[in-house]
């Protein structure tokens, strides 16, 4: 209104209100950009929101499975073997639509509600999969963390004095990496035959030479560009450089990596359990149930005919390849909202 | 390129060397030895002292080493010591061969249906057609094999009882050439599971990868240019964008290697196929360190050759590279 009141009386100077334009607009730096970006994302912010409940039920599964269940993670019942989930049957009883199942199934299990029923020594699988979860969700991500770290602080020395130093840190990496790191982990894995603080600290000792290779490359790009040559010249120490204005600049090549690597590492936990050389049981993780459940296809019930052991083949099942594609997800995310150079192509 | 295929080769052999050290070192230090125990017996110490002294195994660990390297040297990888009377390379030779039929058949799924379906993604960019097959790709990508494995077992061999649930359909002695199946009904009803098994996680990497790459390639001018001097579709996709969105496709067969490696001890544990990866799973619990040792080198010896191999296919893909 007030425009076309001014525009009335003389001719406004066109340059200025551009300019007013200009500054009414909140300034938009890179971070900024990507969080409205990562806003829109909604398969992403679904698989944050995802992450984050499985982070919070997992670590509170003490509590939870106190509330609904009622027993722990290795009470056995043998009576009470292989029963079915009892979600559907509950569900079905407060509807009125079958009346029977479950207060059968309550009787039999002594009162105790088995939602994703028992496993065959009568454990509660709920139970299992909530402790399970949270030693394979803190297993991979704390090993993730540790290859993180490490990968980016060889990768940065690698890239940024080159030369012999260079030289010698790839040698080593393709060494290693030439052989699959699977012979490594489960010949280790046998050594050791790990807790899960163990197997931690060998899968991050052993995960990040992809991540110092990405850095590497990362540094030699960053290296080359003109600040760098100018905090070079201001007289800036090599530490300096490399912690205050390479590292930051290779944040989101770190971020999108360090994410796939956490679901890499939860198939890497899960493969080695399934293989019988991670953690071993009675600590329950998804992979070892699975393992476990395995044994069981076969199983059929002797007067229903059906079969009995395919939910414990299910939910572990189900919930590791939830979690994996989460972080895939995460990961294919955080990569278009970070990489300004995506940013005009879709 | 002859000469930098040479040293590239040269290059290899202190790598290998390193490879058999360390294996060694991580698998002496392997708690227990190979005769600790017959089934479920302990050996009497003067026995298992007799055994231990036939295999050398009461040398210090520097003239084992030596030893073992010139084994190698001349080709031999060493008496097995769980697989009594059998020696490393009549093993491996049985089951390596299982082992690469497993991880060729499922490469060549992942190409056959992956890459196609990358294309026809990128061609209907934004479709239905689109949305579900990079929908069907993540979901392959993130479906582990410990899970698909158990999960087609159960649905296609106890419910159904359409295909065998276990083992592998041929042996060595089937084999032409020592590693080519014979084509026979039993060998595919056996290798159908395993290869889906194997394959689906690389298909979908492949399915991804290829449209990505591809709708990156077909906005450059050359693509234009090809367009306007009037060829059709079909030629512009597949005489030039094609060949030019390969080169990140290419890119993975190294790491893609590595997972048929480490897939293939799964699916060979699952499918209970008598492959080189079961053996090398089972030698680690024996002590058998002849097997681990032996297998790991072969290995190595693979991603090694294979990964010259990718190098070399990149010059071919793409001109401007050119190694000298």
């Amino acid at each position: 209104m007030s425009v076309t009141q001014v525009s009335g009386d003389r001719i406004p100077p066109a340059v200025e209100s551009a300019e007013a334009v200009q500054l009414r607009r909140k300034p938009q730096t890179y971070w900024s950009m990507a969080l409205s970006s990562l806003r829109h994302d909604k398969l992403t912010l679904t698989a944050m929101a995802y992450i984050l409940l499985m982070v919070i039920v997992t670590a509170s599964a003490g509590p939870i499975s106190r509330t609904l269940v009622g027993v722990g993670p290795n009470d056995t019942n043998p009576e009470n073997a292989f029963q079915q989930s009892y979600l559907g049957p509950y569900i079905q009883w407060r509807l009125g639509t079958d009346p029977m199942t479950a207060p059968l199934m309550l009787g039999r299990s002594g009162g105790v509600p088995h939602w994703l029923g028992t496993d065959q020594l009568g454990r509660d699988q709920f139970v299992r999969l909530l402790y399970g979860g949270r030693v394979s969700l803190s297993v991979a991500i704390v090993a993730a963390t540790i290859s993180l770290l490490l990968g980016v602080t060889v990768g940065t020395i690698a890239g940024y004095f080159g030369g012999v130093v260079d030289d010698v840190i790839m040698w080593f990496i393709n060494t290693v990496v030439s052989i699959p790191t699977i012979y490594l982990l489960i010949i280790v894995a046998a050594i050791y035959s790990p807790s899960p603080l163990v197997l931690t600290l060998f899968l991050g000792f052993l995960g990040w030479f992809g991540t110092a290779r990405f850095m590497r490359g990362n540094v030699f790009r960053v290296k080359a560009l003109d600040y760098t040559l100018a905090a070079r010249a201001l007289g800036a120490r090599n530490r300096r450089i490399m912690w205050s204005h390479i590292v930051p600049n290779s944040i989101p090549v770190i971020v999108v990596v360090t994410a796939i690597d956490v679901g890499v590492l939860i198939l890497t936990e899960s493969v080695l359990s399934f293989l019988g050389l991670g953690i071993q049981p009675p600590t329950a993780t998804w992979g070892n149930m699975l393992n476990r459940a395995r044994n069981f296809l076969f199983l059929v019930d002797p007067v229903t005919g059906k079969p009995q052991a395919i939910h414990l083949l299910i939910w572990p099942g189900l919930l590791i390849t939830l979690t994996v594609l989460a972080f895939y997800l995460i990961g294919d995310g955080l990569r278009d909202a970070l990489d300004p150079t995506l940013k005009n192509k879709k | 390129m002859t000469a930098y295929i040479i040293r590239r080769l040269l290059y290899a052999i202190p790598v290998l060397f390193c490879i058999i050290l360390v294996t060694f070192l991580l698998a002496r230090s392997l708690p227990g030895g190979p005769f600790d125990r017959a089934g479920d017996k302990t050996l009497p110490e003067s026995i298992r002292q007799n055994l231990e002294a036939k295999y050398g195994l009461d040398d210090p660990a520097y003239i084992q080493f030596a030893n073992y390297l010139g084994g190698i040297v001349r080709g031999d990888l060493g008496p097995s010591y769980s697989y009594r009377g059998r020696s490393v390379n009549q093993i491996i030779k049985e089951s390596f061969p299982i082992s690469l039929q497993l991880g060729i058949l499922s490469i060549l799924l992942a190409v056959i249906i992956g890459i196609p379906a990358g294309i026809i993604a990128a061609l209907k960019q934004n479709t239905w057609i689109d949305y579900s097959s990079s929908f069907v790709a993540i979901l392959g990508v993130s479906i582990p094999n410990i899970v698909l494995g158990p999960l087609l077992i159960y649905v296609v061999s106890v419910q159904f009882g359409w295909l065998p649930a276990a083992r592998w359909g041929a042996n060595y002695k089937q084999f032409y050439f020592g590693w080519i199946p014979p084509m026979t009904k039993d060998f595919w009803i056996h290798a159908i599971l395993p290869v889906i098994t194997l394959g689906t996680a690389f298909s979908a990497t492949f399915a991804r990868l290829t449209r990505a790459s591809l709708l990156q390639t077909i906005r450059e001018d050359y693509i234009r240019t090809a367009r306007a001097k009037g060829l059709t579709e079909y030629g512009v996709i597949m005489r030039h964008a094609m060949k030019n969105s390969m080169i990140p496709v290419v890119t993975v067969f190294g790491p893609l290697l590595i997972g048929v490696v480490t897939g293939s001890f799964v699916v060979e544990r699952i499918f209970g196929i008598p492959g080189m990866g079961e053996f090398f799973v089972t030698s680690i619990t024996n002590r058998d360190y002849p097997i681990v040792l032996g297998t790991t080198l072969l290995y190595s010896v693979g991603l090694v050759l294979a990964n010259i191999g990718v190098d070399l296919a990149y010059a071919w893909l793409d001109p401007r590279i050119r190694y000298d």
